[in-house]
């Protein structure tokens, strides 16, 4: 008679995640190792931008200095790649905001024929790998006389920013009751007026959300534009290319920070209005 | 791009007669714009990568079409290197963000104390930093006699002993976890949303331990979701050239950064054509599933 074998107490390698102490231990670990990862490389960048002199392996600098920045903010390179940022985002957003939300709101109320085969269209930029589509988009321009002009990076800059805006706009106008817009014109408004004048006022957070990140999408192309840009339309992020491969440790420090300032803003103001939605979508910038 | 939608199906107001005209108007301008600058440029790409430039003896230059690049790709032991280099940089970090971003989304989704409040702030800083910034701050982090370096110098670690990671394939890695952390987070966060509390709570009920309900609950309903995130970050590494231009090492290189070498340096637009075509291919797959699933929730 086979004895019955006394059943093993399963060994559960889980154990700890139904322990809410040992839980709540470990998560606070992770999260201070992750604000460590997240955190000290871009303080590590300030301390730079402000090192007098700095001596590995000092964990902070032995003396303190501004003169990186007098440096930088009075280097003529660097005023002409801020101003040439500055011209550019701007007129990339309009442009795309000019061209993204008809199309935007098209897809989301009108009867657009084919309109599964222009979504699809519309994805598919997302879907080529960016670098693979830049340097195609520089063959092309080599051919058509656009490599290093100032209409050659703007449209480059566009691929990303539209296809982002038309997605976003699309949602915002879907979100939008129609009602609406058929009570104003039932009140006999024009489809513009009842447009410019009912939809466009409710649809303006999501547009400003849209468009604050295709500005600092444009600030911060950098791979598209050194392709397509150089020698003579070097942004802000293409000059820092350069200052990172000369070694110039603290100079860099200076201009990373300083690149960084708008988006820091606009992180800031983010937390408290952005849906996490529009944030994850504004990440076509990876 | 991960626009996440609640997309009802909205009542067409029937007021529009002309409705399709103006849809096909208002479109028009985006569509054009996608043709001249997406659409042909790849078109084009595919073009040039059959194209063969051949020098005779007095240096003219006379063209033809064949698979010699093709040929030259899969023959150069270099280029080969790089293709393979490309794709196990793009595994390794989507694989590496996607485990610290599920921990963070579950800790989003079902934490309640302060600590689960503070990863929700700090997780969504690199998100705001360019690339350009994030690779430069990882340069001064971890390369040899950087602050890491400095701190274990500190800790009693010898001089010379601290690994290379910058200019390295290790340091890729990381500065792409760090770069795509973010994205990856809000979108298993949103994933995870759409389970519904009373499904883990019937779980719970019928005595399931917290680690049954993530396997059998929570990880499969994620999936699909999740593997949208995996194909679009895969995508981003593959086609990424920032990081790898600063960090990488000089051999071997992703292709972005050996592309766009082709493309500026050794004025190869047909080499750099034809690995354009090699990255698309090699992202077909997930290219595929990524348009497919997100048409599907955007159409929803």
């Amino acid at each position: 008679m086979a004895a019955q074998a006394p059943a093993m107490p399963a060994i559960r390698l889980s154990w700890w995640i139904d322990d809410p102490r040992m839980r709540r231990m470990l998560l606070r670990l992770f999260g201070g190792a992750l604000a460590v990862f997240i955190g000290i490389p871009l303080l590590t960048l300030v301390l730079w931008s402000f090192a007098g002199e700095w001596f590995w392996p000092n964990l902070i600098p032995t003396q303190w200095s501004l003169r990186w920045w007098q440096e930088v903010l009075e280097n003529p390179r660097v005023i002409d790649a801020m101003v040439l940022s500055f011209t550019i985002a701007p007129v990339v957003t309009l442009l795309t905001a000019v061209v993204a939300i008809p199309a935007g709101y098209a897809f989301a109320r009108l009867d657009v024929p084919y309109r599964r085969t222009l979504l699809l269209l519309f994805l598919i930029p997302n879907a080529f790998p960016r670098i693979g589509l830049y340097v195609s988009l520089a063959v092309l321009y080599y051919q058509i006389g656009l490599i290093d002009t100032y209409w050659g990076v703007v449209f480059l800059h566009m691929i990303g920013t539209l296809v982002y805006m038309t997605w976003i706009t699309t949602a915002t106008f879907r979100s939008i009751d129609p009602h609406l817009e058929e009570a104003a014109r039932d009140a006999g408004a024009s489809p513009l007026r009842a447009f410019f004048s009912v939809v466009l006022p409710l649809a303006l957070p999501g547009i400003i959300v849209a468009s604050l990140f295709s500005f600092l999408a444009s600030i911060d192309e950098a791979q598209g534009t050194l392709i397509v840009g150089t020698p003579h339309y070097i942004t802000m992020p293409v000059l820092l290319y350069t200052l990172i491969s000369s070694f110039q440790r603290p100079v860099a420090a200076v201009f990373s920070v300083l690149l960084a300032l708008p988006s820091l803003l606009l992180l800031v103001v983010a937390q408290r209005y952005l849906h996490s939605e529009y944030v994850a979508a504004g990440l076509g910038r990876v | 791009m991960a626009v996440v939608t609640s997309a009802r199906a909205v009542p067409r107001p029937r007021r529009f007669d002309r409705s399709r005209a103006a849809g096909v108007l208002l479109v028009l301008p985006s569509l054009v714009y996608l043709t001249l600058f997406v659409f042909i440029p790849v078109i084009k790409a595919f073009a040039t990568s059959f194209t063969v430039r051949d020098r005779d003896d007095a240096g003219n230059y006379t063209y033809r079409v064949g698979l010699d690049n093709y040929a030259q790709l899969a023959t150069s032991d270099t280029l080969r290197a790089n293709v393979i280099f490309t794709v196990f940089i793009a595994v390794t970090s989507v694989a590496i963000v996607f485990v610290i971003a599920y921990v963070i989304a579950l800790a989003l989704r079902f934490g309640k104390g302060p600590t689960a409040k503070f990863l929700g702030r700090i997780y969504i800083v690199p998100l705001f930093i360019p690339s350009v910034i994030a690779s430069y701050a990882m340069i001064t982090f971890l390369a040899n006699h950087g602050f890491v370096d400095g701190i274990l110098q500190a800790l009693g670690l010898p001089d010379g002993a601290f690994p290379k990671i910058v200019f390295d394939w290790k340091g890729i890695v990381i500065t792409q976890v760090w770069l795509s952390l973010p994205f990856m987070t809000v979108l298993l966060s949103s994933v995870l949303l759409e389970i519904s509390d009373s499904l883990i709570e019937s779980a719970r009920d019928v005595g399931a331990s917290s680690w049954q309900i993530f396997r059998h609950i929570v990880l499969p309903l994620s999936a699909p979701g999740a593997l949208i995130g995996v194909t679009f970050m895969f995508l981003g590494v593959i086609g990424g050239f920032t990081v790898p231009y600063l960090l990488g090492p000089n051999a071997p290189q992703m292709l972005g950064v050996s592309m766009v070498y082709y493309m500026t340096n050794y004025f190869e637009p047909y080499i750099a054509s034809t690995q354009a075509v090699a990255i698309f291919l090699l992202s077909l797959v997930a290219a595929v599933y990524y348009v497919r699933q997100q048409f599907k929730r955007e159409i929803r």
